[in-house]
């Protein structure tokens, strides 16, 4: 398999504060990786740096060896907030990128951004604005304005931390449809169980650093490092709680 | 050209202090009949709020100059025959009374009703809970829109002139006519306005801190 | 007076259109901390438009530049809505949230692009009383250009006043236009109030 996307040395520092520590990564063409850790561990900062939004102070970030830089088409982002824009219908949002940046005349990019919709559900939805759709609706909005796009390399920053609990379940199924179909992701999320049965890869991030990387079942069940079964163990107890 | 802003100078320090008793009168007027307006909009029943409002609205929604016309010129016709100066003070304390009715309403709103409540709740009659909680409630938060309409108050002076009130206006362009140094003079002109603009900003932004700081001691 | 009230209408119309196409990168200048933009806006919004207009009026020929005195108002006008435009364009972009830029950035929008297809309609929509307040203002600020002999609104009054020698129904007429056009206009803002005056 081919390595996509390669991460080196990856730094960040803000102020005297190190956020990442000299992350090292390869991701092949179509693997799912999970990315979990402690929150402060630096996992929406990875993504972030890969993406290009944060400023790195060391390293690099090339996908098929080239240099990413925002906006260059490469690399696609799913923000735990949504991010869509509130002035756009669903469509319009869907399409504004496939317009301007890609040159697509309005009838095609609509009708692109339309299929784009209907592949997370939303054919139905497409006039409606932001504002009146709900948070599951308005994630997969973002997830069709992402996709439509076609990067190569889809980043999903805890795309279910702002919604309710039961608007979880219909963006999780459209992120295991991608992740089924192929698309090369990272995915950063505090659902154990959905990155456990997604993910080819896991990686433990906790202080800038990548702790460890292994299958699911090696760090979700067998993994020796004290901090991973602390953070699992909190984790569970939690969930334990909450089911209880 | 010296001589042109010479002239200006003096023509300024005729002018300055006309604007400014003019300024300082309007914004005391204006602002104890706005206070007025205010509360009785709030307070009062509609028969008497009503045709306050569309006072206010009148007043707001037409230009200060058509204003000015109709008192001076107009005003003769039903007996209100009034000197420039007079009619000038009339006319920015009404308009001043509109916009600082409308500040003070919005401060009556903006009180918690709760704080109200509370106020009942422990005894205190309704005149009582109005002048001890509410007043100096509403004050805090009423500073800065005030502050900022006495600014503004300050720049409508400058429309006087067109009604021969002989303030700052009037007197340099005065200069500017009989010499015919338009460009050196309305410079002058416009350079004293903005220094006095920005002057009474920083003077309204100090004192709106100070009175903050007195009311929340 | 039918005539003078299109007048004040179009005049109005450009003001504010001018003021809004430069209120925009006035606003992103302040934004960014430009002293230019900071003294432009203490300028227009320091000195009284009468005097601008005076100004522009009968001071730029001195300085060799000799307008036609409906570009000179037209223009002051709209310099002066600039100002203010500025400022509350400033506002809007704040509330602008910074997610809905870095996905723009993401996708591959230019700034310039990210500028005018996502941060202007949402801080438009989030300013919109705000901006039509300022168009109201302006409505009623034209009323000064009777001063430099243009015939609008209240110049028209005035020749009515001078023509009949009955002053009071003149200016009242014309006041109840302005009264007209600005409560039309204020009925565009959710929150009508009329805010600040000129």
């Amino acid at each position: 398999m081919s390595t996509i996307l390669q991460v080196r040395g990856l730094q960040r520092r803000v102020g005297a504060t190190e956020i990442l520590r000299g992350i090292d990564l390869d991701v092949t063409a179509g693997e799912v990786i999970g990315v979990i850790g402690p929150s402060g561990s630096g996992k929406s900062s990875l993504l972030r740096c890969i993406a290009g939004l944060d400023d790195i102070a060391g390293g690099s970030v090339q996908v098929e060896g080239r240099t990413t830089r925002p906006g260059d088409g490469a690399i696609g982002m799913v923000f735990q907030q949504f991010n869509l824009w509130p002035h756009l219908s669903a469509r319009e949002n869907v399409a504004l990128a496939l317009r301007l940046v890609r040159k697509m005349p309005a009838a095609a990019a609509a009708e692109k951004a339309e299929a784009a919709l209907a592949q997370v559900g939303l054919a139905a939805l497409a006039a409606r604005k932001p504002a009146a759709l709900s948070g599951g609706q308005q994630q997969r909005v973002a997830i069709a304005r992402t996709l439509a796009m076609e990067p190569r390399v889809l980043l999903f920053d805890e795309p279910t931390a702002a919604l309710d609990p039961e608007l979880t379940t219909e963006v999780l199924d459209v992120i295991r449809n991608l992740a089924a179909s192929g698309t090369t992701m990272l995915v950063v999320s505090h659902e154990m169980g959905f990155v456990a049965g997604l993910a080819h890869r896991v990686v433990f991030l906790d202080h800038g650093q990548v702790v460890q990387t292994g299958s699911p079942r090696e760090i979700f069940s067998e993994a020796a490092e004290p901090r991973i079964r602390s953070f699992l163990q909190t984790y569970l107890s939690r969930v334990a709680w909450v089911q209880g | 050209m010296m001589q042109a802003l010479q002239d200006s100078l003096v023509a300024t320090a005729q002018g300055l202090p006309v604007t400014l008793a003019i300024w300082l009168a309007a914004v005391a007027l204006g602002m104890a009949g706005g206070f007025l307006v205010g509360a009785l909009r709030f307070f009062a029943p509609w028969p008497l709020a009503l045709p306050l409002a569309m006072a206010v609205e009148a007043v707001r929604g037409t230009p200060f100059l058509v204003q000015c016309f109709l008192l001076y010129f107009g005003g003769p016709f039903i007996g209100i025959d009034l000197a420039p100066v007079t009619a000038g003070l009339l006319a920015l304390s009404l308009y001043g009374a509109a916009y600082f009715s409308e500040v003070f309403r919005a401060g009556f709103l903006a009180v918690p009703p709760g704080q109200l409540e509370v106020a009942r709740m422990l005894g205190l009659s309704r005149p009582q809970a109005v002048l001890r909680i509410m007043l100096p409630v509403m004050a805090l938060g009423v500073l800065p829109s005030l502050a900022n309409l006495c600014v503004i108050l300050i720049k409508e002076t400058a429309v006087l002139s067109i009604i021969t009130v002989p303030e700052l206006t009037f007197r340099v362009q005065g200069v500017g006519t009989s010499t015919f140094a338009f460009a050196e003079t309305l410079l002058v002109l416009a350079l004293v306005y903005w220094a006095l603009s920005e002057l009474t900003a920083w003077g309204a932004r100090t004192a709106e801190r100070r009175i903050a700081r007195a009311l929340a001691a | 007076m039918m005539a003078a009230t299109w007048a004040t209408i179009w005049i109005s119309a450009l003001g504010i259109a001018i003021g809004f196409s430069l209120g925009v990168p006035i606003a992103v200048a302040s934004a960014r901390g430009k002293t230019w933009a900071a003294i432009y806006i203490s300028f227009f919004r320091g000195v009284p438009l009468l005097v601008q207009l005076l100004l522009a009026y009968y001071a730029l020929p001195f300085l060799g530049i000799d307008l036609p005195a409906i570009v000179a108002a037209v223009g002051t006008v709209g310099l002066c809505c600039a100002a203010y435009m500025g400022e509350i364009l400033r506002g809007g972009f704040a509330l602008v949230p910074k997610g809905g830029v870095e996905a723009a950035r993401l996708l591959g929008l230019s700034p310039q692009q990210i500028l005018l297809r996502i941060q202007l309609p949402i801080a438009v929509q989030a300013m919109r009383p705000a901006i039509i307040n300022e168009a109201i203002l302006i409505v009623k600020a034209s009323s000064l250009i009777s001063v430099v002999g243009i015939l609008e609104l209240t110049r028209s009054a005035q020749a009515l006043a001078s023509s009949t020698f009955e002053p009071l129904p003149a200016y009242a007429l014309c006041g109840a236009i302005y009264l007209v056009i600005n409560v039309a206009l204020s009925m565009l803002a959710r929150g009508k109030s009329m805010g600040r005056p000129a």
